[in-house]
């Protein structure tokens, strides 16, 4: 499986569209993270989820100061690849 | 590479501190409550002054010390919504984390004061990998699953491990607070104790008098959810309506135990239903040795039954595998940074790592206890300690015993333990009533030689910590009643001429008087307050209990 950029958004995506019951569609890798309407629940569970998948350990900042799925993917990339 | 590797416990509770040598052995280990005699020790330095200076023997104002952390930073105030996913109110929330919050900004503090210098830059570490380290450098092997179980970690409440040739490494996590902890706490509470003063004990004793009742457990399952081996929080709504229901349950204190014996049973089996879950989803990793480690790892009652149900060879849990024993996690981790290594020490497995009682200002303590202290008799028994108090016991004398190195962990492990005779039927309610001032159902522990234990239990497996709970064989309640709980089980400690040399030969004196070598077990204080640290202490629980008398390393001191 080759996890690049895209992988990472396809994925951040679908979690989060299931999380906060946003239809995948309407969501956009640019949109504000603070505008999708997640818990703080929500952010956790997912934060598990990214571990579980990926098989990295990331700190809860990583999605708590991101600002939107781009952000959160492209630090998860440099992280896998680290 | 530093003179020596101090860890402290920054949790908020059960403060302690520990001590590692430039070779990576452990030197000191001691939680703080010991020290302050004050149970769980809340609030209080893991660097407290006075129990710093007490080590004067090992650190002094040159030595060159490395403090380690046990989490990795102090943790966010939680949000506004926090709590809603939780079973604890706000308050008990907030109080949690600014208990956690001030252990760790302020560690270091009194290390300063005590040096007169600044000190090192701090070492942190993972709070769930100090758990898994300090249970692994006293594991008897290299290599298995380590599962670590708590009320929180930096994410979540469980981590596994790895451990292959010494080396740990996490294969997974549990994020959000979806956490068997707090559950426990939230029991503890429902059943009318204080998890502050950590009366969890209490709930596992209990279960044994009560049977798990459907619509209990139907309820209690309800507030976690485990998906993929790992625990999930209910949804907040969910959550909110469990609580009011589990109301209807409750026992308020002061009211009669029995009536939350159900309740305790029936959490105490929904915390075994979701472990055995997590336990089938790690079968997958094919390890024949278990290490559990984490403040459920105290779950005494729940891991003896782990060994004759699942393919683990052996079952490893610490002396101290709570908060405290993070001290020694971190310390250790700390060395093998100065020292690059990843690869975990190893131990010989001794619990007594505290305070060694038998120190220069002994003999004058006794004298003065001698001239002042009003006793009917006080004697230097000699290499003769053994024999004689095997023979006191047998005579139904109950008497404490205050020698060496104290125990790193929560457990009196025979060298700040009261002993007495199993075999008699009413000892039980006499060392509750007359001595520790307790609960009436409390059970009390039985001491056995490593070797004899397949000859007494249902299970044959090592447990020098008192960590499992395991069946006795048939008639044992007739003949030794006094450590045979209700469901016919006995929190075993298990000892050789290694391990206790004094109390294994404790034990085959008192087999020769009584053909019976086993001993009642209990920690070494009364109800409320930690286990006796001093001299003072001990004579303190002689003089105001119905105590018989105390052997001081080889002093026996009689009403």
């Amino acid at each position: 499986m080759k996890i690049d950029y895209n992988y990472i958004i396809d994925f951040l995506s679908k979690k989060i569209s299931s999380h906060s019951n946003t239809p995948l569609a309407s969501l956009s890798s640019d949109v504000s993270m603070e505008n999708i309407g997640l818990s703080s629940l929500d952010v956790v569970i997912i934060s598990g989820e990214i571990e579980d998948e990926f098989d990295v350990e990331i700190e809860p900042s990583v999605i708590f100061e991101s600002k939107t799925i781009n952000d959160v993917a492209h630090k998860l990339l440099k992280l896998i690849n680290e | 590479m530093k003179d020596c590797y101090l860890g402290l416990s920054t949790s908020g509770h059960d403060p302690a501190l520990a001590l590692v040598d430039q070779s990576g052995n452990v030197i000191f280990a001691e939680a703080t409550e010991r020290h302050v005699q004050l149970k769980r020790a809340w609030g209080i330095s893991p660097d407290h002054p006075d129990h710093l200076r007490s080590l004067s023997n090992l650190i002094d104002r040159k030595t060159n010390i490395q403090i380690s952390r046990t989490w990795m930073a102090a943790k966010s105030l939680p949000g506004k919504d926090a709590h809603e996913n939780s079973l604890f109110p706000p308050t008990d929330f907030n109080w949690l984390y600014k208990h956690q919050n001030r252990a760790f900004d302020d560690a270091g503090i009194h290390v300063a004061q005590f040096q007169g210098k600044d000190i090192n830059k701090i070492n942190d570490f993972d709070h769930h990998l100090c758990h898994a380290v300090n249970a692994s450098y006293n594991a008897p092997f290299d290599s298995g699953l380590c599962i670590v179980i708590d009320g929180e970690g930096e994410v979540g409440s469980l981590s596994i491990f790895l451990l292959k040739n010494r080396e740990l490494k996490r294969i997974g996590r549990a994020w959000g607070p979806g956490s068997f902890g707090s559950y426990y706490s939230w029991l503890t509470q429902l059943c009318g104790f204080d998890w502050r003063l950590g009366e969890e004990w209490k709930v596992m004793g209990l279960a044994a008098f009560g049977r798990p009742n459907e619509e209990m457990v139907t309820l209690l399952k309800k507030t976690i959810q485990i998906k993929s081996g790992k625990p999930y929080p209910s949804s907040q709504l969910t959550l909110h309506e469990l609580t009011l229901a589990a109301k209807k349950f409750m026992r308020l204190p002061g009211e009669d135990i029995m009536k939350a014996a159900d309740l305790a049973a029936s959490g105490q089996a929904v915390y075994a239903f979701w472990i055995d879950e997590i336990l089938k989803y790690c079968q997958k990793y094919e390890q024949e040795n278990l290490i559990l480690s984490g403040g459920c790892a105290l779950n005494s009652s729940y891991n003896g039954t782990i060994k004759h149900r699942f393919q683990y060879k052996n079952i490893f849990v610490p002396s101290a595998p709570a908060d405290d024993g993070n001290a020694l996690g971190s310390a250790l981790l700390s060395w093998m940074k100065d020292s690059q290594t990843q690869k975990i020490p190893s131990s010989n497995g001794t619990p007594y790592l505290g305070t060694n009682i038998n120190n220069n200002k002994l003999e004058k303590k006794i004298s003065h206890i001698a001239k002042y202290g009003g006793f009917s008799r006080i004697t230097d028994i000699g290499n003769k300690s053994a024999s004689m108090v095997a023979k006191m016991l047998s005579e139904g004398k109950i008497i404490g015993v205050i020698r060496g190195r104290a125990e790193f962990g929560p457990r009196a492990l025979g060298n700040r333990s009261i002993l007495a005779d199993p075999r008699s039927p009413q000892i039980k309610e006499i060392i509750n009533e007359r001595v520790k001032g307790r609960e009436a159902y409390r059970p009390f522990a039985p001491i056995v030689p490593d070797n004899r234990v397949s000859d007494y239990f249902l299970n044959d497996q090592p447990s020098p910590y008192m960590s499992f709970t395991i069946p006795w064989k048939g008639k044992m309640l007739n003949q030794i009643p006094g450590v045979v709980h209700k469901d016919g089980t006995g929190r075993l400690q298990t000892v050789n001429s290694s391990s206790n040399p004094w109390l294994n030969d404790l034990l085959l004196e008192f087999e020769k008087i009584t053909n019976t070598p086993i001993l009642l077990n209990t920690s070494f204080n009364v109800m409320g307050k930690p286990i006796v640290h001093s001299i003072e202490d001990a004579m303190a629980v002689l003089v105001t209990t119905g105590l018989d008398a105390v052997l001081i390393e080889n002093v026996l001191i009689e009403k």
